[in-house]
């Protein structure tokens, strides 16, 4: 594995020494920060009260400088402080702190996914921030806050391509778009959820306490600070606008965002289940979600982590098999038939009982539940972590028991509640079994050396398949 | 399970017990006789039961070491089976509290990379907890196995 010479890369070289070239971020990173303090100022000079509008504005201003001020002293300091290089082994090392040094090596081989995002501020700047992530008990990442876009998207590329295992690289791999998701489309989607009415309910009664209690003037307040739980939606729209997933060697790549751009690449051997989930008006139209659990931390509750969990915010059954299809090569997820509950599940679930199923394959586990929101999971064999039986007071007389699959956290559970205790049982020995045959034959490291794209589409419909939307 | 965890347990309970009898005091002190009485017949009644489901919670605690995984069953009423295969196992972790160092008890718990994952063995002797973890991580070793 070759080190990059300073020609190679188009960062900002900051000397270097025995291990290679050291880089520093971009230059203007400490006025990106700052910039983030206008919307604080902006907020003070409208809460400012009862004053003329002058004195607000000279509040305001005054607020931005000072603020602005010490965060562009406090991330400068921080800037010059720190370096990102490439060690001996071709991992990725990062020396940050102004008065506690901290190294942080990220072992490329077992690397999670790359994320390029255009926070909106550094967006007007031209940057753009690098996150890499790699898996491992508590998940370890690094965040390059910023780059311009330039060398984000090199570092990307050659990030991914030692992933891969075929050394430095800066081209960017090709890419063939596989889905869509038009902006009137996703707006209709999340207008027509269940869950809207929910919100809509939500919001009209607190807003009629805010303007029982205080006038139009709390009506005003109320908007403003957010308490209006409707406009979640256009946070979900403005997270997910133009959602795009492309197939490139490196994985599915995910572009999404209008004032926050995010472009996420996820290798197919990090996805440790998926979940496809629909409500009742979703699935009388055919839509569904798609959801996926990434091996890696959780990390914090960053925007563009929660968004990193969803792989179709919205698509038909047809696309959304077919995206996944990508990442389960090989895996008919349509074809698989399902072992229903018994019919005694009626007493103690009647609504979820025609939902509930089981179903196995070689590779894959899938289990279905739910009456009001239908799920679909899957979970290849690969990652299972551990499996548990659950067994409830009511259960126990029905001799019902819940079957749960454990795997990294994230949005898609996977369990089949309320089927035969002793069918729950043979599954949990056979899930066993296949698991533990199927970790003999996994290596996740360099995955792109070992194995080539097995392209397998969605086939006949089979009885209880994922299709039968109802 | 050794049975002193029972009584490990029934003391941490006893401390509740003395909580509530100051609580009694206070209110007699302070003439609320009625509702002195009343919480003192609650805690009677209350600290009865407890005893007897601790000793059933105690009881229904079992684990087994089968060759390639772990089974660690716990609950009365919400029976719980988990069984986590060697090679997933990514920590081992054994704690003891003051109480259970008293009576030489220690909790070994196991971790994966799933947060879901709940396997925990309370109130094994030390000896035992320790010899467990030993054989646990001796086999989660020859079993490696990537995330």
């Amino acid at each position: 594995m070759s080190h990059p010479t300073a020609a190679d890369h188009p960062g900002y070289p900051s000397g270097g020494d025995d291990a290679g070239p050291r880089y520093r971020l971009h230059p203007l990173t400490p006025l990106a920060h700052a910039a983030q303090v206008v919307p604080v100022a902006l907020a003070a000079v409208v809460f400012a009260g009862a004053m003329s509008v002058a004195t607000r504005l000279l509040v305001g201003a005054v607020v931005a400088a000072t603020l602005g001020s010490l965060i562009a002293v406090v991330t400068y300091l921080q800037w010059t402080r720190f370096t990102y290089y490439f060690d001996d082994a071709g991992d990725l090392c990062v020396d940050s702190g102004i008065l506690q040094r901290n190294h942080k090596t990220l072992q490329l081989s077992r690397l999670q996914a790359v994320e390029v995002n255009q926070p909106f501020w550094a967006r007007l700047f031209g940057l753009a921030e690098l996150t890499a992530e790699v898996a491992g008990a508590g998940g370890s990442r690094v965040q390059l806050r910023y780059l311009d876009v330039g060398t984000a998207n090199h570092l990307r590329n050659d990030l991914l391509g030692r992933a891969a295992g075929i050394g430095s690289t800066t081209a960017e791999a090709p890419e063939t778009v596989i889905a869509r998701v038009p902006p009137a489309e996703l707006l209709f989607s999340l207008l027509i959820r269940a869950q809207t009415l929910g919100l809509l309910i939500l919001s009209g009664l607190l807003l009629a306490y805010a303007f029982s209690t205080g006038g139009v003037g709390a009506l005003g307040f109320a908007v403003l600070t957010g308490g209006v739980p409707l406009f979640g939606i256009v946070g979900e729209f403005l997270r997910s606008y133009g959602f795009t997933v492309a197939l490139s060697p490196d994985g599915l790549r995910i572009r999404r965002g209008l004032t926050t751009t995010v472009s996420n690449t996820v290798p197919p051997g990090r996805v440790h289940a998926v979940g496809f989930v629909a409500g009742p008006i979703w699935r009388r139209l055919g839509w569904v979600r798609v959801l996926v659990d990434l091996g890696g931390s959780p990390g914090s509750g960053d925007d563009h982590e929660q968004g990193s969990t969803v792989l179709l915010p919205v698509a038909s059954w047809s696309v959304a098999l077919e995206v996944v299809s990508h990442l389960l090569p090989g895996v008919d997820l349509a074809a698989i038939g399902l072992d229903p509950a018994p019919p005694r599940t009626k007493w103690r679930a009647p609504l979820q009982r025609d939902a509930i199923g089981v179903g196995m394959t070689e590779e894959v586990l899938v289990a279905r539940r739910g009456w009001l929101n239908r799920w679909f999971t899957v979970v290849p064999h690969t990652r299972v972590q551990s499996v548990h039986l659950s067994r409830g007071p009511w259960q126990r007389p029905l001799d019902l028991a819940t079957f749960h699959i454990d795997t990294v956290p994230g949005p898609v559970s996977v369990h089949a509640p309320h089927i035969d205790a002793t069918r729950a049982r043979e599954y949990m020995d056979t899930e066993l079994e296949l698991a533990r045959v199927a970790r003999r034959s996994d290596d996740p490291q360099r995955w792109m050396t070992r194995r080539s794209h097995h392209f397998g589409g969605p086939g006949g419909t089979g009885d209880h398949g994922p299709v039968d939307g109802r | 399970m050794s049975p002193k965890l029972a009584t490990a347990r029934r003391i941490s309970l006893a401390t509740l017990v003395i909580l509530a009898a100051v609580a009694v005091a206070i209110l007699v002190f302070n003439g609320f006789t009625v509702a002195a009485s009343t919480v003192g017949a609650a805690t009677v009644i209350g600290f009865a039961w407890a005893w007897w489901l601790i000793g059933r919670r105690v009881r229904s605690y079992g684990y087994a070491e089968r060759s390639e995984d772990l089974l660690v069953v716990r609950g009365i009423l919400f029976r719980r089976l988990v069984v986590v295969p060697y090679g997933r196992m990514q920590l081992v972790d054994l704690s003891a509290g003051p109480l259970d160092r008293a009576f030489g008890l220690s909790t070994v718990q196991l971790h994966t990379a799933s947060a879901t994952t709940d396997a925990t063995i309370p109130g094994l002797p030390s000896a035992t907890a320790a010899a467990l973890r030993d054989r646990l991580a001796a086999a989660g070793e020859q079993r490696p196995a990537g995330l």
